[in-house]
């Protein structure tokens, strides 16, 4: 009998964002037909998205696709998976993901790998003109907190807001802006509200795909190891980017609404790059602990 | 599994077990851990019910209604109230249905506030219906007239769920904040128009009063003392949102304050006022936050059986118009939201019905104001909309739920009227839309 | 016995008032540091990050915590439109029945909560928030919700098994 697990994304259905998971649902009940099912019974409305990883790792689900930033708080180091300028290929090629996935193990939970998406990484968006990232300073962005640590470093004040009043929060100028992905739409939800984004993105997203410990363990080890194998070898890197013209589209609509960009360039971009990475990591310094942290950089920092 | 047998199986339990007295609340806890037992792998299930149960519960969006139940209970407790119908008895003592009217018109001018529905019935309800009772108002014009007009909140902006709606379904923001406007306004008119003609029919619902002669001055006294000072409320609710000062969550909490600034203004907050004042406010609140932490984990527990999504499904492959199906589509969330809440519906129909729709190449504006309508509908219809369980939580005692059943009745049939009207005048939605997007 | 259990009764709603005066007083602290945010935000003072999160964790310990003297007082919304029209024996029958369930339920999540609690301790779990406490502190307010009002179901059993009023 083949293995049954059911599954649970932190996005809903048809979202953008959960293609890469459903093509990987279908190709794993195709190539391991009669050794691996996959249920997927949907997103957020089935589970709340920050509850997904420990109901993976208690059992009420087998398998969740979600975002490393979701499950700091029961695997510290989970978020760093966010924490690189270098794409799939190149982390693959160190112990990244065999470290991840023992560091998961700790926590009771399988890491099977992730699904990447270098491209997807975070800009900020602004209510109003800037020309330079002094301009920031002072300036109110709303941020979950994974970005905290950047946002205060350029002089920012973070604000913690839930999703629902971004827009009217920007409307009403009760914020400066909020820090998204280069594809979530933003043309369409804010034109009118946003003036300049601020560029290049930073970090670099990739989206775990965990399981229940006790599942993982029903699969032969050479079953293991070929679904493993399947997901970092296979699956991952021609998923990396995959991305290019949905935000092409989403850019060429952001421009069309009046979006202005502000680009960083040559060493202020550089400056801003080095500033993001060294203000996330001391915070997994702080959560994580130090020699961990130092590690994982070794294996994420361009080399 | 066909999706009828499974929601069948869901759904009757609950039916049952709240028919025979068991508390909503645990109602739909019991149905919960059954469920999870059975469907998520035992145990492990129960523990999962446990963190999601936490975790409905942990949510800011649902802090609003905790605050507006203080300013409700403030304004009941510290006389506003009274002195608010009193002054509009001097005024408009001879119009029927007059407070009626003024719960519509409450519900609009809350509607300025944060979409969320159960907030207005909180407000509305605790500060208003105890009074229209003690003037002799029938249930069906204190307890309908605030059901059907608490709706609203979401059709008049800021509206989060219109927000939400615009992420999920990627649709312009700005665009359905505007579209929903002239929806909504036809809603409260079409409430007006009803609460007229049946007392028009029926002048025993809604008795007026025989004010003895109150001289001009007088009732410019009164006014000024009694409502000018409302003012000073109004502007810490709706005022703060404009000024960028608050976000919609933040300004319920200003406005409870403010209202006990004014109670106390007035030397009506007394420690014991005050005392009665939060204590109650916080056991309604307790009352409604269970049963919504229920009902939420209940739509996930469906969700989870995929029953919803085969309703989406069997809805989408009827054979029919295009329009026959979109109509379909919109009846269906009317039909989730008698058992489910508004976010899970979203979540579950927007992603798989807006590109249909973008498909059948009609307006997709238009379609976003017919879901919030159909939404709001959906959560005051019997026998689970949360809506009618939170207005159970604040009527005064001896209101049963089928008071509450049968006041809503007519108030769901004109927002199903506001949806026929708007399904065929499109232009409702997408002329004022035109206008300022040009 | 009648004695003992006087006292117990007692004891427990005294231990229910208690949890719901400590609720109300976290509702009137929800809108006094939001106002406090609010104001000083207008001041043009810095945002107070944890505002947020310490309301939502007080928005749960005030539901888990005035549930149970709700449930005491009989205050909780019941759908009463066959049971209030339910007089003599099947009353006392239904009485019992949702007693029986009620106990049950909240026995059992309960005693899942504290487990799940436990866990979480053992692991380490923490919010994924600005504030980032440890989860099991956030997890407590359920179990001891559920379980005073699992004695105040069983409390519902014994009084209609002795034909007291509920
Ligand atoms: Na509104
Ligand atoms: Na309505």
């Amino acid at each position: 009998d083949p293995v049954q697990i059911n599954a649970v994304t932190f996005a809903p259905r048809q979202a953008s964002i959960t293609q890469p998971f459903a093509q990987f649902v279908e190709e794993v009940n195709e190539m391991f037909a009669g050794e691996i099912e996959i249920t997927w019974r949907g997103g957020p409305e089935v589970m709340p998205p920050f509850g997904q990883p420990e109901g993976v790792r208690n059992g009420a689900m087998g398998m969740t696709y979600t975002s490393p930033s979701y499950y700091q708080g029961l695997v510290p180091t989970s978020g760093t998976m966010n924490l690189s300028f270098m794409n799939y290929e190149e982390i693959a090629a160190t112990d990244y993901h065999e470290r991840m996935t023992e560091l998961h193990a700790e926590q009771d939970l399988a890491f099977v790998g992730e699904i990447p998406a270098t491209q997807l990484n975070f800009q900020i968006y602004m209510s109003g003109e800037i020309t330079s990232l002094a301009d920031l300073e002072g300036q109110r962005i709303r941020v979950f907190p994974a970005l905290l640590p950047l946002v205060e470093a350029l002089g920012a004040e973070p604000i913690v807001l839930p999703m629902p009043e971004i827009y009217t929060a920007m409307e009403r100028g009760a914020i400066d802006g909020f820090m998204q992905g280069p594809n979530g739409g933003q043309a369409e939800q804010f034109e009118g509200i946003v003036s300049t984004v601020v560029q290049p993105g930073v970090y670099r997203a990739g989206f775990p795909v965990l399981m229940n410990m006790d599942l993982w363990n029903e699969m032969s080890p050479d079953l293991q190891e070929r679904f493993t194998t399947f997901l970092r070898e296979d699956f991952a890197p021609r998923m990396d980017f995959i991305w290019t013209e949905d935000i092409t589209t989403e850019r060429a609509a952001q421009e069309a609404a009046g979006f202005e960009f502000f680009v960083l360039e040559g060493e202020d971009a550089a400056a801003y790059e080095a500033l993001a990475m060294d203000a996330a990591w001391a915070t997994v310094a702080e959560t994580a602990g130090e020699e961990i942290a130092a590690e994982l950089r070794g294996m994420l920092d361009r080399q | 599994m066909e999706w009828y047998v499974t929601l069948s199986i869901i759904l009757i339990p609950l039916f049952i077990l709240m028919l025979m007295g068991l508390p909503v609340a645990f109602s739909f806890l019991a149905v919960n851990l059954v469920g999870s037992y059975i469907l998520m792998g035992g145990f492990s299930g129960i523990e999962q019910l446990v963190l999601n149960t936490v975790g409905s519960v942990t949510s800011f969006t649902l802090i609003p209604i905790a605050l507006f139940m203080i300013m409700g209970e403030a304004m009941f407790r510290s006389g506003i109230a009274i002195e608010l119908m009193d002054t509009l008895d001097k005024w408009f003592g001879k119009v029927r249905g007059r407070l009626a009217l003024m719960a519509v018109g409450g519900g609009v001018l809350f509607s300025t506030l944060t979409g969320n529905s159960m907030g207005s019935i909180a407000l509305l309800g605790s500060s208003l219906t105890p009074e229209m009772e003690k003037r002799g108002y029938a249930k069906s014009m204190s307890l309908g007239p605030i059901l059907g007009s608490s709706g609203l909140a979401i059709m008049i902006p800021p509206s989060s769920l219109a927000v939400v709606l615009g992420v999920i379904g990627d649709i312009s923001i700005g665009r359905i904040l505007i579209g929903i406007i002239v929806p909504g306004f036809v809603m409260a008119l079409l409430y007006v128009l009803y609460i007229l003609g049946r007392c028009h029919l029926q002048p025993h619902l809604a008795p007026t009063f025989d004010v003895p002669k109150v001289s001009l001055g007088e009732k410019l006294l009164a006014t000024g003392i009694n409502i000018v000072p409302l003012s000073l409320i109004v502007f810490s609710v709706v005022g703060v949102i404009f000024l960028g000062i608050a976000t919609p969550s933040e300004a319920a909490a200003t406005g409870a304050f403010a209202t006990l600034l004014l109670a106390a203004l007035r030397r009506r907050l007394t420690p014991k006022v005050f005392g009665e004042t939060i204590f109650s406010s916080a056991n309604i609140s307790v009352m409604v936050l269970l049963i919504v932490s229920g009902a939420v984990t209940f739509s996930q527990l469906m969700a989870f059986t995929g029953a919803t999504y085969g309703m989406v499904d069997a809805v989408l492959s009827l054979d029919i118009s295009d329009h026959a199906i979109v109509f379909m589509m919109i009846m269906l969330v009317v039909f989730m939201g008698m058992f489910m809440g508004p976010l899970p519906i979203m979540l579950i129909t927007l992603p798989i019905f807006v590109p249909v729709v973008q498909q059948f190449q009609m307006d997709l504006i238009w379609f976003a104001a017919l879901f919030l309508v159909a939404i709001e509908t959906g959560a005051t219809s019997p026998p689970f909309g949360a809506a009618l369980f939170v207005m159970k939580a604040v009527a005064p005692k001896g209101t049963t739920m089928g008071d509450i059943y049968r006041a809503a009745v007519p108030f769901i049939l004109l927002d199903l009227l506001a949806i026929l009207l708007i399904f065929f005048i499109p232009e409702l939605v997408t002329y004022p839309v035109d206008l300022m997007f040009r | 016995m009648d004695q003992a259990l006087t006292r117990l009764r007692r004891v427990f709603s005294a231990l229910n008032l208690i949890c719901a005066v400590i609720g109300a007083c976290l509702l009137f602290m929800i809108a006094s540091i939001i106002c406090f945010e609010v104001t000083m935000r207008g001041l043009g003072a810095g945002s107070q990050l944890w505002v947020i999160e310490a309301s939502e964790y007080s928005l749960l310990f005030i539901t888990f915590l005035g549930a149970p003297y709700l449930l005491q007082r009989n205050l909780h919304v019941v759908m009463d439109l066959v049971y209030a029209s339910l007089a003599g024996r099947p009353r006392v029958a239904l009485q019992l029945v949702n007693a029986t369930i009620g106990f049950v339920l909240c026995a059992v999540l309960a005693v899942v909560g504290v487990s799940v609690l436990i866990e979480q301790f053992e692991l380490g779990v923490r919010q994924v928030t600005v504030m980032r406490p440890q989860s099991w502190w956030i997890t407590a307010a359920l179990p001891i919700g559920m379980g005073l009002m699992a004695v105040q179901f069983f409390d519902q059993i014994i009084r209609t098994l002795r034909g007291e009023p509920v």
